[in-house]
């Protein structure tokens, strides 16, 4: 079926982070922000570009965004999220909680293996 | 208060957001094409890694909107236009729920109120009428029971809380003006604390105001005490006058209150309610068997059963019979019937008839919707499919075309709502005054409510079920499919059966209002005995406290038909004590040689000299009462060719006796026409005529005058008021009519029914006309391809046209043949509403057989037309 995205989100939350994340260190736009966890994710994350959209948008109305007028690599006036302090305060939390998790699921894994 | 800056900041967002989202298209199409690919291979690649545009897009608006409101309110918006669009159908189906559920509130409002409503008692559940019959009087015509009767009753019970009596009876009431002619009731000074009724104020009647000599006291109704005595506080304690007698007003009753007249029209409801107070001449022996007439009401002692009353009763009427020596032809029956059903008796038949055929129209109504809305969402297939491919979501689809049907269900019953109030208010306006309650029908909150949730269920369920199965279907199947494969069995079978269904129903309703105007028309045309053209009544009382010496009473009579036949353009003046269709009054008369407790019943009537001239009934053989026949001379009487068929068939009954009440012999010297007494569609009773001025008579003043001629009719009615009260200004004139007003209120409650009945077969046909041309139509649409493949292959167009119509008459023939069997058993219905009817008459069914199949064809005939005409190279090509 064509409306059931399977890219429509890695684990709960991880689009978000990456975008926080991603943003954390300069403000970018749509595009850019697309190429950019693409690149580092060395292709891996096999994420829908436009699944960005939706996520920018639920982020926009937490107040973790703010997006402003900006200008492209080719010299375009675009659209350029930016984080604000709400935001990265949320990413914090959000780092917290998953290197929690993360470590929980290599306990798990280690002793499971041993 | 963030919602509210979003609402109004929303449009920029989503501006902001297409222009990003193209942006970011935009960006990505030069990059690629910077790698070396084609303009098209990189929008092409681009948009496949971006993913469906729109459906992002309406998921990012998403995340601002008031989601379940807002996309509703789209979705109703949507189905508005769609319903716009397509005017036909959606006028077809809301014409048809409208008259469904309008239709049905009304007809099952007024059974709720005239056959179900609880009247204002206290558990009215346990009251009861004890009446009796006599075997001897044909037919179950109840009298009541005698006053010594009532005694033992009372006394005797084992069944019964309390008990109570009750009488019908009319006063002239004066001194407030005009004479007015008022009825009332009389009744035991228990019948109120056994209904659980007490005056709104004052008092009831004590148990010592109830014995004969101190019962001048009265209790008026709430409507008297406001028109006659302008809602006086203090009105108790006051003095009125009845038959010029002086009566205390002890108390006045709330409105509601209308025993023992609860089933009547507001003509007939008592006015002033009085003591019984069985009168010393009512409790002598000789009357036990004698005066009936006095109504019983009981109330059932907790736990008790009408049939165990019925036992009781039973065996106290067996021994009073014993022990008083109840003989021959006087034995009494007793019965014992629910109060409240008792009084709506006459209209149950008609109520039930009623109900079922405004069912029949209301499940039609249901059904074409659902087969309008089967159809057009089978012909939506391909929009549906469409729409799926594109990335329409499925919930979403189904909750659209859910809104549909529920938008198109909600305006139906709207409509349909302001339909039953309408219907009740013509019902009460242009009802028969027979029917009972009629002025108290309303529209029934729960009756609406069901008609209203039955259309809903339909719509909503026809308009679910389809979309439901088609957005299970992979879009591309459908798409390839809907155009060429014929319909899909399921849908077809599913619309034929719906189709041969409203057939039937139709079939139904045809035979049963055929039934109804064969009856009618053979009631029309059966002679009424008299003849009611060109001829008034107007009805007078000369009482016994003004008029007590027989002999001027006699004068003042005379001088009264003087007058009036002296007014221009009247031929013909008489006076009778009772009219056809109007009163009915039974004797008990012996034949002359039969044993002394052998009595036979026949109706009466008190004449005065040339009332069969003036009534139009023809006297057959014999002569008319005269100026001979004097008190002093030897009593004479007329009787109808029933009783001459009854008692002296293959004899001549001129110069033959009889007796009756205690006055000698009578010699018969006429014989008359017979006359329709009780209703039309009764037969002729056995009948006597007396002559009013030489039999003394039981009978109140009560009298009707008949005046025939060429002017008789209402306008007539100031001139006669002159006479009469040049006369005698305090005689009350009341219930002028002309003779053929009569025939029309006899008539009344059939052509009510008829034209009901009528209107729903009427109504019947033409859905189902809707009906049979929605799905012949629709096959036609499906079979477009076949068509033209037959016609290609060297079919005759005819024979394209004949293979429509086939489909139509098929339809036709399954639902007659459910419609006859349903109608063999469902006529039973009708059955009290025919007269001389046969309920299997062959002529209609063929007449309603040949109806029903020629509306089918002709609905059929269109569509076949269409099919007749398909251009094989149209119908051919894939588009």
């Amino acid at each position: 079926m064509v409306n059931r995205s399977e890219y429509r989100d890695l684990f709960p939350g991880a689009l978000e982070m990456m975008i926080l994340q991603t943003l954390s260190r300069r403000p970018m736009h749509g595009y850019a922000l697309a190429q950019h966890i693409k690149s580092v994710s060395d292709d891996l994350l096999q994420i829908e570009e436009g699944s960005l959209y939706p996520a920018l948008q639920r982020m926009l109305k937490a107040g973790w965004l703010k997006s402003e007028t900006g200008v492209s690599a080719r010299k375009r006036p675009v659209r350029v999220y930016k984080l604000t302090p709400a935001g990265r305060r949320r990413l914090e939390q959000e780092r917290l909680s998953f290197e929690k998790m993360f470590a929980g699921i290599n306990r798990v894994l280690a002793v499971a293996e041993s | 208060m963030g919602w509210m800056k979003h609402l109004f900041t929303r449009r920029r967002r989503y501006d902001e957001l297409s222009e990003a989202m193209r942006e970011h298209l935009e960006e990505k199409i030069e990059d690629l094409m910077d790698r070396g690919l084609s303009r098209e291979q990189a929008e092409r690649a681009a948009r496949v890694d971006f993913g469906n545009v729109v459906a992002i897009h309406e998921r990012s608006r998403e995340v601002w909107e008031w989601h379940t409101v807002e996309s509703l309110w789209a979705d109703v918006k949507f189905a508005g236009r769609q319903m716009y669009k397509s005017p036909g159908f959606t006028l077809t189906c809301l014409l048809t729920l409208t008259l469904g559920i309008g239709a049905n509130s009304a007809v099952f409002s007024a059974i709720e109120m005239i056959l179900l409503h609880p009247l204002p008692y206290r558990e009215p559940g346990r009251l009861v009428l004890v009446s009796e019959s006599l075997p001897l009087m044909a037919g179950s015509s109840d009298v009541g029971v005698s006053a010594q009767e009532y005694l033992d009753y009372r006394q005797q019970n084992t069944v019964f809380d309390d008990v109570a009596a009750f009488e019908t009876d009319e006063f002239n009431l004066t001194g407030t003006g005009q004479p007015q002619r008022v009825k009332a009731a009389r009744i035991s000074a228990t019948a109120l604390p056994l209904l659980g009724v007490t005056p709104k104020i004052g008092r009831n009647f004590t148990a010592e105001e109830d014995h004969h000599g101190s019962d001048h006291v009265v209790l008026l109704s709430r409507a008297l005490w406001q028109s006659t005595y302008g809602a006086d506080p203090a009105i108790v304690g006051k003095m009125i006058h009845l038959d010029e007698t002086a009566y205390t007003v002890v108390g006045v009753m709330p409105a509601s209150f209308r025993f023992p007249m609860d089933a009547a029209p507001p003509s007939e409801r008592a006015n002033l309610w009085l003591p019984i107070a069985f009168a010393p001449n009512l409790l002598k022996a000789e009357n036990r068997t004698m005066e009936f007439g006095v109504g019983l009401i009981g109330r059932l002692k907790p736990g008790i059963s009408t049939k165990q009353a019925h036992s009781d009763i039973d065996q106290i009427a067996s021994i009073f019979m014993r022990r008083y020596g109840y003989s021959g032809t006087l034995h009494v029956s007793p019965h014992v019937y629910p109060y409240a059903a008792h009084g709506v008796e006459g209209a149950r038949s008609l109520l039930i008839l009623l109900a079922a055929a405004v069912l029949c129209v209301l499940l039609i109504a249901s059904a074409n919707v659902a087969n309008l809305l089967v159809a057009r969402a089978t012909a939506r297939t391909h929009e549906i499919a469409l729409r799926l491919a594109v990335g329409a979501g499925r919930v979403r689809l189904i909750r659209q075309c859910l809104v549909e049907s529920s938008l198109l269900g909600l305006l139906g019953s709207i409509g349909g709502i302001a339909l039953a109030f309408l219907l009740v208010a013509g019902l009460r306006s242009f009802g028969p005054a027979s029917l009972p309650r009629l002025q108290d029908v309303e529209v029934h909150p729960s009756v609406l409510l069901f008609a209203v949730g039955l259309s809903l269920i339909t719509s909503v369920f026809f308009g679910f079920a389809p979309a439901w199965r088609l957005s299970r279907v992979p879009p591309e199947a459908s798409l390839r499919t809907a155009r060429q494969a014929g319909a899909d069995r399921g849908s077809q079978r599913l619309q034929n059966s719906v189709a041969a269904a409203e057939i039937a129903l139709t079939f139904v309703l045809l035979i049963a209002g055929g039934l109804l105007l064969r009856s009618f028309v053979r009631l029309l045309e059966s002679p009424f005995g008299f003849n009611p053209k060109n001829a008034f009544v107007v009805r007078t009382v000369f009482d016994r406290v003004r008029y007590p010496d027989p002999v001027k009473r006699d004068v003042a009579q005379k001088e009264v038909l003087d007058r009036l036949s002296r007014l221009p353009g009247i031929d013909a003046v008489a006076e009778a004590s009772h009219l056809p269709l109007s009163d009915t009054r039974q004797i008990g008369f012996r034949l002359e040689h039969a044993a002394e407790d052998d009595f036979k019943m026949a109706e009466n009537s008190l004449v005065s000299w040339g009332y069969f001239r003036a009534m139009g009934i023809s006297l057959l053989v014999g002569r008319d009462f005269n100026s001979a026949d004097r008190r002093d001379s030897v009593p004479v009487a007329i009787i109808n060719q029933a009783l001459s068929r009854k008692y002296f068939a293959g004899q001549n009954p001129i110069g033959k006796h009889f007796d009756w009440g205690g006055r000698g012999l009578f010699t018969i010297v006429g014989l008359a026409a017979d006359v329709h007494i009780s209703s039309l569609d009764s037969d002729p009773p056995p009948m006597i005529y007396f002559d009013m001025f030489q039999i003394q008579s039981g009978v109140s003043g009560n009298t009707a005058f008949v005046l025939r001629g060429p002017r008789a009719g209402p306008e007539l009615l100031p001139s006669i008021q002159q006479q009469v009260w040049t006369m005698d200004r305090e005689l009350p004139l009341y219930q002028a009519a002309t003779l053929q007003s009569l025939i029309s209120e006899s008539l009344a409650q059939r052509s009510f029914t008829l034209v009901l009945v009528g209107a729903f077969a009427a109504t019947a046909l033409l859905l189902a006309a809707v009906g049979i041309f929605g799905v012949i139509s629709y096959l036609v649409t499906q079979r477009v391809r076949e068509f033209g493949v037959r016609v290609a292959l060297g079919a005759n167009r005819s024979q394209i046209a004949r293979l429509v119509l086939a489909r139509g008459a098929s339809i036709a023939l399954v639902g007659c043949g459910c419609g006859l069997g349903v109608s063999l058993f469902g006529s039973r219905l009708v059955l009290t509403s025919l007269y001389q009817t046969n309920r299997f008459d062959p002529v209609l069914l063929f007449m309603v057989l040949g109806l029903l199949f020629s509306v089918v064809l002709l609905a059929s005939w269109i569509p076949a037309r269409t099919a007749a005409k398909v251009d094989p190279m149209r119908a051919l090509r894939i588009d």
